[in-house]
């Protein structure tokens, strides 16, 4: 069930770096169970007792390992819970090892290496990056928008000063296109697009996977761009307990906790925290308006794990209650010759997700599982004289099916999917309700003939009430030539259906008239009036390539992503500045991105960060044809050096860490047509953000972090458009393309009991 | 455009300067490897020796032996056997050349807290 469960999540091997020579040794390692069978087994570390050159077995048992002249000639075989074998061999040898379970024995092996905070997935057929808790150490990280700060794959948006709306980019496009779950169930989409990033509490966060290009048929129909899912910490994690404060010159402040508890050797149960509050207004910028909403969130979340190694059953329970508020629009002190322009937006959600799996005896590779989960989402909104109340129900479940065809080398998870939608919105007196019932079914093919080579084939076909049969293939393949070099291509289908409310809710802060599809000409029954699915085509390639130069290891990794669509939502803000227009793309359009990332310990311990992207993302306006997607930069430019004092972790040391963003010129919505005072530029201008934080870790149980946002005080200007009447017809709060604030500094602090 | 392909150039500039100073530098390493006996008796030992021995200056690689004892170390001319030992008493651990500092033994975990001569474990 495990292999199925964390199928997609990031595993990552640790390849150490060999001279790739012919001479190899190759081999199966295999547990002998207590019926006598043997089972293959996955992740055993295989390495040269020597060099430490090493390797990790697949998921049948098999490794490969190279031999190079100073790698000697013992081989240690170890797997957690294990006597490591030691196997003296000769370079071409084809090695059987099997391990027996010794019920007294049980050794607890560590192995010592200095791992990335960032790391790259080395065997896994897509292009995986995984954030590890240590990297999200290095970020304010209120939340899960905020964890893409040392990142350069994910954008994140500046938040709106008015709505608080928050949303991320990736490959060029709205985050909409990429999947969010959470520990591979679906996470936070639909009516909770605008504020969900804020939803999940980033001192609860374990770490992050992002997937690029199209994901796996089994994770459903909607990555078009990728995949992000989240882990959080779980009641079989180290730590017994955590708190972690958090204080910022907004006045922000925060509470998070973490706690488990083993009521039974099979049932584990964990309870998480997390209250932020924004009490204060602020107003840098003198405009009338508050820069940041105020408001509160309070989340709370009850997690079971049910894990039974007799009988091969295992089970998860997870429930989250979430409850925000948000104030944002002119400051109360502000005088004001009419009534005060104000927003209130509050939302309370409900999560429940259930895994239930059964690994069949003596068979690792056999395995059931079913996944379900239940959303309700309620939310209100007053943004000036607009009304938007909105609410969406969703059911959703999966039965999986994992096992091999033959031998091990050819694997397929197959199985159902079902979805049921429920979504009601009002929107300025206009009501939009509509129900989604998808059934689908879904197959995925994946050939590993050996450490070089993986071909994985997917294929998924969903019946939708309103859009009928949707179909889509994806494939990945993956190449190593030798240890340290990986090629991957990625081609597949997308779809989703575009919920154009919720997903251009920072524009409702404007004095613009709404026409959503095309009311009373609709030649279909498609909800939104005749707004079709989205789909679009992704295709990528890239490659890694890791190195190690001086005992300090690196990497450099290329890619090219680009994403076509074949039906688009388009949110037009530039026919008139008193407008916003959202229909179905008529016409083309596309998102390239070019990236390229380069990672090295540029001396010991010091890690330096490096990354450049180059972006062109395009749609065909309905007046003004193909143009430049709005608020999307043309490159972007990315740095981060940290230091940590001491590789001894387990005592008070050091860690500090600067980070730099360049953000290049985006396209501006047109304002031409208002009057001079009234009118932006066509572009914004390219601007630099700097970040740093020290933090001292005191001991195994207590750190405290320092840091601050925006050091430059970098500013966008002007913010809103004729802030003076927000009443009138010229008023704009929803441009935002860089920072509002300006400079923050931020103390925080972690207890962490194991 | 010019802009953007001229940053791109300067980035992808900096990133081979950088490269190529590492490279030299790691070419006029003179890198030696000395080896040593620690008495530690598990893995959370081989976790604590290792860091120590890496946290010493010079040292660029070490790999501690729970069933003979032996670390393994890589270095530049900069490393100092008795200093990287130092750092290893600190640690609680007794070696060739120091024995283990009090503070450094007494603040060890309960596994690693042996009676010399205990078991592996």
């Amino acid at each position: 069930m495990k292999h199925i469960l964390f199928y997609f999540s990031a595993f990552i091997g640790i390849i150490g770096v060999g001279h790739a020579q012919d001479i190899s040794v190759k081999g199966v390692v295999m547990e002998e169970m207590n019926d006598g069978s043997l089972v293959p087994m996955e992740f055993v570390n295989v390495y040269w007792q020597k060099s430490t050159h090493n390797t990790t077995t697949d998921s049948t048992g098999y490794f490969f390992i190279a031999h190079g002249p100073d790698d000697g000639e013992q081989l240690i075989v170890q797997f957690l819970g294990f006597t490591p074998d030691t196997i003296k061999v000769k370079p071409g040898q084809y090695l059987s090892v099997v391990f027996k379970e010794e019920a007294s024995q049980l050794e607890e092996v560590v192995v010592a290496y200095r791992k990335r905070t960032t790391e790259v997935s080395f065997l896994d057929p897509l292009q995986v990056q995984s954030i590890s808790k240590e990297e999200l150490f290095k970020a304010a990280c209120c939340n899960l928008s905020e964890s893409f700060e040392t990142n350069a794959t994910v954008d994140v948006s500046f938040t709106d000063a008015v709505t608080g709306a928050k949303q991320i980019q990736m490959l060029g496009l709205s985050g909409n296109y990429t999947l969010l779950s959470q520990e591979q169930m679906p996470g936070v989409r639909g009516i909770a697009t605008p504020f969900g990033m804020l939803y999940t509490p980033g001192a609860w966060i374990e770490s992050i996977q992002i997937s690029k290009g199209a994901g796996s048929v089994v994770q459903g129909y909607e990555s078009i761009t990728g995949q992000i899912n989240v882990e959080l910490k779980k009641p079989k994690d180290e730590d017994k307990l955590l708190i972690n404060g958090y204080y910022n010159e907004s006045s922000r402040a925060e509470l998070n906790f973490f706690t488990r508890k083993n009521v039974s050797p099979m049932f584990k149960t964990a309870l998480m925290g997390h209250y932020s509050v924004r009490p204060t207004e602020h107003d840098r910028n003198d405009d009338g308006f508050i820069d940041m909403p105020t408001g509160s969130m309070l989340t709370l979340a009850n997690r079971w794990d049910y894990h039974n190694n007799k009988s091969g059953f295992e089970g998860q329970l997870n429930v989250q209650y979430i409850q925000d508020t948000k104030e944002g629009g002119q400051a109360s002190h502000h005088e004001h010759t009419h009534p005060l322009y104000s927003t209130k937006i509050d939302a309370d959600r409900i999560q429940v997700f259930a895994k239930l799996g059964y690994v069949f005896a003596n068979k690792r590779y056999n395995s059931i599982g079913s996944q379900w989960g239940f959303t309700r989402h309620n939310q209100k909104a007053a943004i000036g004289n607009s009304l938007y109340d909105a609410g969406q129900t969703s059911l959703y479940g999966n039965w999986l099916y994992q096992s091999i065809i033959g031998d091990s080398r050819h694997k397929y998870v197959t199985g159902f999917s079902f979805r049921y939608e429920d979504y009601a919105e009002s929107f300025r007196g206009s009501i939009y309700d509509f129900k989604e019932i998808i059934p689908g079914a879904f197959f995925e093919y994946t050939y590993i003939p050996d450490n070089r080579f993986t071909v994985v084939a997917g294929l998924r076909t969903d019946h939708h009430n309103l859009y009928g049969w949707l179909v889509n293939p994806r494939i990945h393949l993956r190449y190593a030539p030798n240890e340290t070099t990986v090629f991957r291509v990625s081609a597949g289908s997308g779809m989703r259906t575009p919920l154009p409310l919720a997903e251009n809710l920072g524009w409702m802060a404007s004095s613009r008239t709404w026409t959503i599809g095309e009311p009373g000409e609709t030649k279909n029954d498609y909800p939104y009036n005749g707004l079709e699915m989205e789909k679009a085509w992704n295709f990528g390639a890239s490659i890694t390539k890791e190195f190690t130069i001086d005992y300090r290891s690196g990497l450099i990794a290329f890619d090219f992503y680009q994403t076509r669509f074949t039906n688009r939502a388009i949110a037009d803000l530039d026919i008139s500045p008193q407008q916003l227009h959202v229909y179905n793309l008529n016409g083309k359009s596309y998102a390239s991105t070019f990236q390229v990332e380069a990672q090295y310990e540029v001396l010991k311990r010091l890690d330096l960060k490096l990354a450049y992207k180059l972006q062109d993302a395009q749609i065909t306006y309905q007046n003004t044809g193909l143009r430049k997607q709005i608020f999307t930069p043309q490159s972007r430019f990315f740095a981060n050096l940290s230091y940590v004092s001491s590789l001894a972790t387990y005592k008070g040391h050091w860690r500090i860490t600067g980070t730099a963003h360049f953000t290049g010129s985006q396209r501006i919505p047109d304002t031409f047509a208002n009057p001079v005072d009234f009118q932006l530029d066509a572009e914004s201008p390219g601007y630099w953000l700097f970040n740093a934080q020290l933090t001292r870790v005191f001991s195994k149980t207590f750190e405290v972090y320092v840091g601050m946002e925006n050091i430059g005080n970098y500013k966008q200007k002007p913010v809103i458009v004729d802030a003076e009447n927000p009443f009138g017809s010229y008023f704009d709060s929803g441009l935002i393309w860089g920072p509002i604030f300006g400079r923050e500094w931020y103390v925080g602090f972690r207890y962490i009991l194991k | 455009m010019k802009t953007i392909s001229q940053i791109f150039y300067k980035s992808v500039l900096s990133f081979f300067i950088i490269l190529g100073a590492s490279l030299t530098m790691s070419a006029q390493a003179d890198n030696q490897t000395i080896s040593f006996k620690v008495y530690g008796v598990c893995g959370e030992c081989k976790e604590r020796i290792e860091s120590a021995a890496l946290d010493s200056k010079g040292v660029k690689k070490a790999e501690w032996d729970i069933q003979t004892d032996m670390l393994v170390l890589v270095g530049s001319s900069k490393m100092d056997k008795l200093k990287v030992a130092k750092s290893i008493s600190k640690a609680g651990y007794n070696s060739e050349f120091a024995k283990a500092d009090k503070k450094g033994y007494d603040k060890l975990p309960g596994c690693c807290q042996f009676v010399e001569g205990a078991d592996k474990h």
